[in-house]
């Protein structure tokens, strides 16, 4: 992890500032961090019901990318 | 023959061959061919006790279904035997001449269950266990050590182990659970010691899990060995529970759980918070967790309901996380992601060690 752009606890003060800017959102069923697609740095990844709400996203912020998936629902396994 | 009519030769065996009775169908069922039984597996279910092993018949060696025909749109009755020596049978001649011949009989070979989901003598970890009083079966994840009591158990998701927080402590706990033919009776293997209530409303949860002393068993127990997907189960990781690893975004970890046994993920996400999490009986807030994608060659999710409560661990079988939750789609492969609750904060709430 040490080749990465940035650190763990950057990334989660910028985790928590998306949180505070789209945490209220009920198409999101989660926000985390990740990685890139690139794979060399860590990324914000958002669990969503819906394609619709994914391209309503930014696709970077503050710095960190900001990666989709499309979950539909977690539920209990 | 037409479809419908290869269902309807099937319903006719059902009756007349196999002498099955027809009861209405349960909600969510086609209404062809229909819902038969033996009647005197009825009569044993609506008694309202254990369930009754019915001695074996050559029937209970046939499944039956619709087959493609020989020419577009051309159905036949699908033979399925399970049994080499009843494959020439007269009662597979008889079901062959009801059906005008249009039949295809197939020898299929025995289907057994999955280890994890039948009785393990020796007990092992990622086989089946639920409540005596439930339906449903989950995960019996790992052993660990009451910090209080100093007694031995099991531990799981507050969901398989206490129906979400709906099961009496002490209530019996059987391996394999019940979904998987457990018997009350005979399969105790343990009783459910505490759980972490799951709180509603928004309220952010950190762990579903639960933790349940063993009763005396009479079983042998491996506590140390997570075992490969084999129908004959080989070692595939020995567990090393004396410390624990932290989860980070790529990092590889494993699982064998009930339902999709020994698979291989990767950390799609850590501190995931504001995870909404269906219940079953209404959503549920987590804050910290831990999402898995497979990484699983060829494409296989990691997991699968009924796997919750496994114990996940790292390359070299540290604890890692306890498997919780899914969806059917998303991360690699589009397959699903899991849902994990750090396996320290599991520890620290329930008051365990592992062992």
């Amino acid at each position: 992890m040490s080749e990465l752009k940035h650190s763990m606890a950057q990334a989660t003060e910028i985790q928590r500032a998306f949180q505070e800017k789209f945490g209220a959102d009920e198409e999101l069923l989660g926000i985390g961090i990740g990685l890139n697609a690139a794979g060399d740095d860590l990324a914000i990844n958002v669990l969503v019901k819906k394609p619709e709400t994914a391209s309503q996203l930014p696709t970077e912020f503050k710095g960190l990318d900001v990666v989709v998936d499309v979950v539909g629902a977690n539920t209990a396994y | 023959m037409k479809f419908d009519s290869a269902l309807e030769v099937q319903a006719r065996v059902f009756r007349e061959v196999f002498e099955f009775v027809e009861v209405p169908a349960a909600a969510g069922m086609t209404p062809l061919p229909g819902l038969f039984v033996d009647p005197a597996a009825t009569v044993a279910f609506e008694a309202g006790g254990d369930p009754v092993e019915l001695p074996r018949k050559q029937t209970d060696e046939i499944a039956l279904g619709v087959a493609e025909g020989m020419g577009e749109e051309d159905s036949r009755l699908a033979v399925l035997v399970q049994d080499e020596a009843v494959q020439g049978s007269q009662i597979v001649e008889r079901i062959v001449t009801l059906a005008h011949g249009e039949a295809e009989v197939l020898y299929i070979g025995r289907q057994d269950a999955s280890w994890t989901q039948v009785r393990n003598n020796p007990i092992r970890l990622g086989c089946s266990a639920s409540p005596v009083t439930v339906g449903y079966a989950g995960t019996m994840g790992c052993f660990a050590k009451d910090g209080q009591t100093g007694h031995v158990g099991v531990l799981s998701n507050n969901h398989v182990l206490a129906d979400v927080n709906r099961v009496a402590l002490q209530t019996p706990i059987m391996q394999p659970g019940a979904l998987d033919n457990g018997n009350p009776g005979r399969d105790a293997v343990a009783v459910l010691s505490r759980f972490v209530p799951i709180q509603f409303g928004g309220v952010p949860n950190a762990v579903d899990a639960a933790f349940a002393t063993i009763l005396q068993h009479g079983r042998q127990e491996d506590r140390a060995t997570l075992y490969d997907s084999a129908n004959v189960p080989m070692p595939a990781i020995t567990v090393n529970p004396s410390s624990v690893a932290t989860a980070m975004p790529g990092m590889t970890v494993f699982k064998t759980g009930r339902t999709t046994r020994h698979t291989r993920g990767r950390v799609r996400a850590v501190n995931v918070n504001n995870y909404q999490v269906n219940m079953g009986i209404g959503v549920a807030r987590f804050d910290n967790q831990i999402l898995v994608e497979m990484a699983n060659t060829p494409v296989a999710p990691f997991s699968r309901p009924g796997d919750s409560g496994s114990l996940i661990v790292d390359g070299s079988g540290q604890p890692v996380a306890l498997l919780f939750a899914g969806s059917n789609v998303g991360g690699a492969g589009n397959v699903g992601v899991t849902g994990c609750n750090p396996i320290s904060s599991v520890l620290t709430q329930l008051g365990i060690t592992l062992i």
